[in-house]
């Protein structure tokens, strides 16, 4: 389980520390308040432990920066500055270790940074993690990891990495029964399951088959669920992130969604979400149990200082600021000026 | 004019007279004396221009004030409370002036803005071409941080 990150002048912070939940951490925050760093930065974490490549390589592929100058992640200053972005885990025994990455904004290559902390003993606990981007690759999964692997084509890594997870053979063996009625409710929401062929993914349903390139958005996001869950891949101990599920999703899927997010917690999943979405904020305050581990992380900027702070708390109600729930407080004001601006007249 | 309700105090600055619309104290001026059949506002206010409806709702848990059914019960609430003050100012020949009817709903904004709708939906301000005048100029619904925003001469303060 990730414990913490943290972060000095790294991309958009100059200094932030966030603590996690074991269970559900859900990001929000104005555009620009560095919700998808903090998941792209732990995600690579994760992913280093178990691809073992390098920490810093990884943070490069996954951020890409232009021209791949990993300096250019340093949180721009006029002057040569350092950074770092740190990730402490918890691993068997309770045992806490970290993996740190340092630079400067003149370190070019990964290999010019520093990893320190506990680089052999976070390979050595492998961990399962899979992020979902905003956009999707299902549809764009034929012949794409290929193509990533010969030619240098401009994609951050979390897109060829989501193909790959995809890609990944069922497991062995029977499925257990909490994976199969998640699977059971994927299918109920997205009517059909999923199947591949030759790199191709297909909605089977009862009216036949669709290719995916033929199916909603939204519908491929679950076939991507569905398919993270039948091949293994969000089991207890993995990790699944997600960057604004709600992308192309009707509203009225994410009672089935949250639902099943929270099913993979309590299967011990720890789940990162990043979102601007009011329904996912009241679906989790709903569909919360008292035993489901939650923490709503809010992003801002200081007014003062400008730079980016977080506010994080377990109860929705005590979320602020709430950037959310203010957009609708605006709507709320300008519709009564509206209503009494109409009475005047 | 300052008037209570459970913890919140509102403060109704340039206000003709402000009481509690459903009083229920025998001896007081104001004494409803209809409880038993009408519902009631919180409070009435009156201004030099309009007469103000305020109705109070500050759930002991909002975050549990969440299925349809409650909201179903909630509109109706407010519909409800709204007409029967109207038909009791009518009888009290208190219709001189057109009639706001501002609720303060302690739910999160969207919330509030889903019952504004609803509500707007039931005490239409669109009226009908034998109507000559609409029932409320304005429903309103909003939260306590929402109201202090947009009402600057009412504000409202939660008491410890």
């Amino acid at each position: 389980m990730l414990e913490k990150i943290k972060f000095e002048r790294f991309t958009a912070f100059e200094r932030l520390e966030v603590k996690f939940s074991p269970g559900i951490n859900i990001f929000i925050g104005e555009n620009g308040t560095g919700k998808t760093h903090i998941l792209k930065a732990a995600y690579a974490a994760c992913d280093v432990a178990k691809s073992k490549s390098g920490f810093a390589e990884k943070i490069n592929n996954v951020f890409y920066p232009s021209g791949k100058q990993i300096g250019r992640l340093i949180k721009r200053s006029s002057v040569s500055t350092k950074g770092s972005v740190e990730v402490t885990r918890r691993i068997e025994n309770d045992k806490k270790i970290y993996l740190r990455l340092s630079l400067s904004n003149h370190t070019t290559k990964p290999e010019k940074a520093k990893v320190s902390g506990y680089p052999k003993a976070w390979t050595e606990n492998p961990m399962e993690a899979a992020y979902i981007p905003v956009k999707d690759m299902m549809a764009n999964a034929p012949g794409f990891r290929s193509l990533y692997e010969e030619r240098e084509i401009h994609f951050e890594e979390i897109y060829v990495d989501i193909v790959r997870k995809a890609f990944l053979p069922v497991l062995k063996g029977p499925t257990d029964k909490q994976r199969k009625q998640l699977l059971e409710r994927l299918q109920d929401a997205m009517e059909g399951k999923v199947v591949a062929k030759n790199e191709e993914f297909f909605l089977r349903s009862k009216n036949g088959e669709l290719e995916f390139t033929l199916l909603a958005e939204g519908f491929r996001k679950l076939g991507l669920l569905w398919v993270l869950i039948q091949n293994g891949t969000l089991l207890n101990g993995s990790v699944l992130f997600w960057d604004e599920p709600e992308t192309n999703l009707n509203p009225k899927l994410m009672r089935a969604i949250v639902g099943i997010l929270l099913e993979l917690q309590r299967i011990g999943v720890q789940i990162f979400l990043s979102t601007h979405d009011y329904v996912i904020l009241k679906e989790f305050d709903l569909q919360l149990t008292k035993k489901d581990k939650i923490l709503y992380h809010s992003l801002y900027r200081n007014r003062d200082t400008g730079e980016i702070e977080i506010a994080s708390t377990n109860r929705y109600l005590d979320i602020s600021p709430n950037a959310i729930d203010d957009t609708f407080g605006d709507l709320v004001t300008r519709e009564i000026q509206k209503n009494m601006q109409g009475g005047k007249k | 004019m300052i008037l209570q309700e459970g913890q919140l105090q509102f403060d109704f600055v340039g206000a003709i007279g402000a009481f509690k619309f459903d009083e229920q104290d025998t001896t007081s001026a104001t004494f409803h004396g209809l409880s038993h059949c009408m519902k009631a506002v919180d409070f009435v206010v009156e201004y030099a221009d309009h007469y103000l409806f305020v109705e109070i709702k500050d759930p002991p848990n909002p975050a549990r004030y969440g299925t349809s059914q409650d909201k179903d019960m909630l509109i109706n609430n407010l519909v409800t409370k709204f007409r029967d003050t109207f038909l009791y100012r009518w009888a009290e020949k208190k219709l001189d002036k057109p009639v706001r009817y501002q609720c303060l709903v302690e739910l999160d904004n969207a919330q509030t803005l889903y019952l504004m709708n609803q509500l707007k939906n039931r005490l239409p301000k669109d009226k009908p071409t034998r109507w000559h005048r609409p029932l409320a100029h304005l429903c309103a619904v909003a939260n306590r941080s929402t109201w202090n925003a947009t009402f600057p001469t009412i504000q409202v303060v939660r008491l410890p």
